[in-house]
């Protein structure tokens, strides 16, 4: 019976459907890891998946492999050249991505997965963009 | 970066990655897995991987997030997180180790050149030192490096419950592909 639970159906998590748990800016996230990272780890990640957040900063890179992924990096300001959050984009929302410009102040909602200490980077995926000021 | 590296090389004269004295780096690093059992075959994948390389040295370090790894069956993909991986305890896979040949490597000449990477392996926090073979083509100054190798799911402590031995294979076919 257990392995037969195994195979039931369980729909995907729609981000759109789902309220953030937490709306904060791109260097105060960006600054919680890097102070305490398993604090943050606790705070942002649940147990089965990384929690829903919305994310705020002016877009500082964009980076477009093949057609399937579309990366936005968020930053304080256009003239940090490393660190920030970095947000995968949900597939039905790269052509929408696309028509953001660097410079360009906006808001992402977005499962976060953690931190990466080589990049110094906090990681989000299946983003959306929910707000372009 | 792409041009500076060309530029050194036109300056230098010098035609393989180790004299270009740079770091490659890509967070767009593309890593799978395959699990083959005898009821059914499982993968995930994820395009958050990040990596750099120090051409100089010859160093690798990759980070991969567990919890951006995306299964096909929602639930299996919540087992991988809760009770396998335990990702909100242990976020992050890491390799830190070497490329073996990489001076070898012509870096003006499209082709695929083989190599072999070696360094410690870190996964749900359990570090082996581990050797795979791998791949690195060179097309128009652009770098994809692969590589495919194997883990048993015990020599990093993960346990699977025997009700699911028919589900999940022992053995997990992990595959890399980094480009820069």
């Amino acid at each position: 019976m257990g392995a037969l639970s195994y195979m039931l159906f369980k729909p995907k998590r729609n981000i759109a459907n789902i309220k953030p748990e937490y709306a904060i800016s791109a260097s105060q996230l960006l600054t919680e890891f890097t102070k305490d990272e398993p604090a943050a780890n606790a705070k942002y990640l649940s147990t089965a998946y990384g929690k829903v957040i919305q994310v705020s900063g002016i877009l500082a890179e964009k980076t477009e492999v093949g057609d399937t992924t579309l990366t936005l990096s968020l930053r304080e300001t256009t003239d940090m050249k490393e660190g920030g959050i970095h947000c995968s984009m949900e597939k039905i929302e790269i052509p929408k991505g696309r028509l953001l410009k660097v410079g360009d102040s906006i808001s992402v909602k977005g499962e976060c997965t953690g931190y990466i200490d080589i990049t110094n980077e906090v990681l989000m995926v299946k983003c959306l963009v929910v707000r372009n000021h | 970066m792409k041009t500076t590296i060309i530029t050194l090389f036109i300056l230098l004269g010098m035609n393989n990655i180790a004299t270009a004295q740079e770091k490659l780096i890509t967070k767009t690093g593309h890593v799978w897995f395959y699990s083959h059992a005898a009821l059914e075959d499982i993968e995930a994948h994820t395009r958050q991987a990040a990596a750099i390389i120090d051409t100089e040295k010859g160093s690798i370090a990759v980070a991969i997030p567990i919890m951006s790894f995306e299964f096909k069956k929602t639930l299996m993909q919540e087992h991988f997180n809760e009770n396998y991986m335990e990702s909100a305890k242990y976020p992050k896979a890491s390799f830190k180790g070497s490329i073996n040949n990489l001076s070898e490597i012509n870096t003006k000449k499209n082709g695929i050149y083989k190599t072999t990477v070696e360094g410690d392996l870190t996964i749900h926090n359990i570090t082996r030192r581990i050797k795979a073979d791998g791949t690195v083509e060179v097309k128009d100054g652009k770098y994809l490096i692969k590589s495919k190798f194997k883990v048993e799911l015990k020599d990093y402590n993960i346990a699977v419950e025997s009700r699911f031995t028919k589900n999940i294979a022992s053995t997990i076919e992990i595959n890399i592909d980094l480009n820069f």
